[in-house]
């Protein structure tokens, strides 16, 4: 009885630590984009939109891990920012953020109406994902990539910024 | 001299991304498009000229993979039915690589314009020339072409309306509102929308 209750124990203990551990997806509005776009800060921010119904986006994902990681502790900061659907947000996104074990920070943008903001992002997006945007205001850097990046190609640029 | 290798790395890949895009021609609204002959789902190519009795051409770059292409199928159909009869047929293209997405073969674009009972032309690019002269980088992707003498014009680029998830909190039909203005003779008063779809994967 005594080796059962341990083993519950131990899969309560368990459970409760991933739980956790969980990196919750937040919810924002374009609000959020605009402020963080128009902050004054010398962090370099690494902002890749993507969808989990977006294979060439899920083919990327590790690269932005990857990067996530590496700069860890400097002044850069890495948003993966999806672009599924509300609804998908519990039964989808979640699940996947925590099976791939996903730690970068992990944000839903909650604007179903693309035409009201892609332009404010950027002109030149043609609104196709993965699309990443790379930007450090104090450095007056800003750049849009509307396909796949390389890891080695993100590094060039965040070094470039130090 | 480091930050100097650094800046001409970022030169570097600035330069090879502005030779990437797959688009250096996209079509502009008030261009006129280039006719094509593309194989439709029963087999037989079709072309613009062939719809000499339109008004227009609404052509929807599309394909079977894509969870936005599927969300709008029903829509799509909806859209054919309503303005066939006005003049502005539908006629879908998939230029997806069927490498890259086996569900967007020939044979399974056969397979799903059959099963939903498809009432428009489903064509095949499959050398992706067409996809590329316009300019399309998504699916779905809308030219609302307008005949003008012997020539289509390109009137309306974008999206079909603004809610691709949910079609019960569709505000803005951006296609039946274009239409609707070409045929009362108006300007139209938004020619150019965007959305987020899926990229049309080329082929490597």
């Amino acid at each position: 009885m005594k080796k059962y209750i341990g083993i519950v124990l131990v899969i309560l203990f368990g459970m409760s630590h991933t739980m956790s551990a969980t990196n919750k997806v937040h919810v924002e509005k374009f609000a959020w984009y605009k402020l963080l776009r128009n902050s004054k800060t010398d962090t370099t921010y690494v902002l890749n939109f993507w969808a989990t119904w977006c294979m060439p986006c899920i083919e990327e994902l590790p690269v932005f891990e990857d990067i996530n990681k590496k700069f860890t502790n400097e002044k850069v900061k890495v948003i993966l920012v999806s672009l599924d659907h509300i609804k998908k947000m519990d039964i989808t996104l979640q699940p996947y953020i925590d099976k791939k074990g996903i730690t970068t920070e992990v944000v839903l943008l909650n604007e179903p109406d693309f035409n009201s903001w892609i332009d404010l992002v950027d002109k030149k997006w043609e609104g196709s994902i993965p699309c990443t945007v790379i930007f450090n205001t104090s450095k007056k850097f800003y750049q849009l990539i509307e396909r796949q990046v390389s890891e080695q190609e993100l590094e060039e640029i965040i070094q470039s910024l130090k | 001299m480091k930050t100097i290798t650094c800046l001409l790395a970022t030169l570097f890949t600035l330069a090879l991304l502005s030779f990437t895009k797959p688009e250096p021609n996209a079509y502009q609204i008030n261009d006129a498009a280039r006719d094509f002959s593309l194989k439709n789902v029963d087999g037989k190519y079709v072309a613009l000229k062939d719809y000499s009795k339109a008004k227009g051409i609404i052509l929807i770059f599309t394909c079977n993979h894509c969870p936005f292409s599927k969300a709008y199928e029903d829509r799509i159909i909806t859209l054919h039915n309503k303005y066939e009869a006005k003049g502005f047929p539908v006629v879908a293209i998939n230029s997806n690589d069927a490498i890259a997405y086996p569900e967007d073969s020939y044979e399974n674009m056969q397979e799903r314009a059959k099963d939903k009972k498809f009432p428009f032309a489903y064509l095949h690019d499959e050398s992706q020339e067409i996809a590329k002269m316009y300019g399309a980088t998504k699916t779905p992707h809308v030219y609302l072409l307008l005949k003008v003498k012997d020539k289509f014009i390109v009137r309306y680029i974008g999206a079909i309306d603004d809610n691709s998830n949910e079609p019960e909190l569709v505000k803005q039909k951006y296609v039946e509102q274009a239409i609707t203005e070409i045929l009362s003779g108006q300007e139209i008063s938004l020619p150019f929308t965007k959305a987020i779809g899926c990229s049309i994967k080329w082929k490597k």
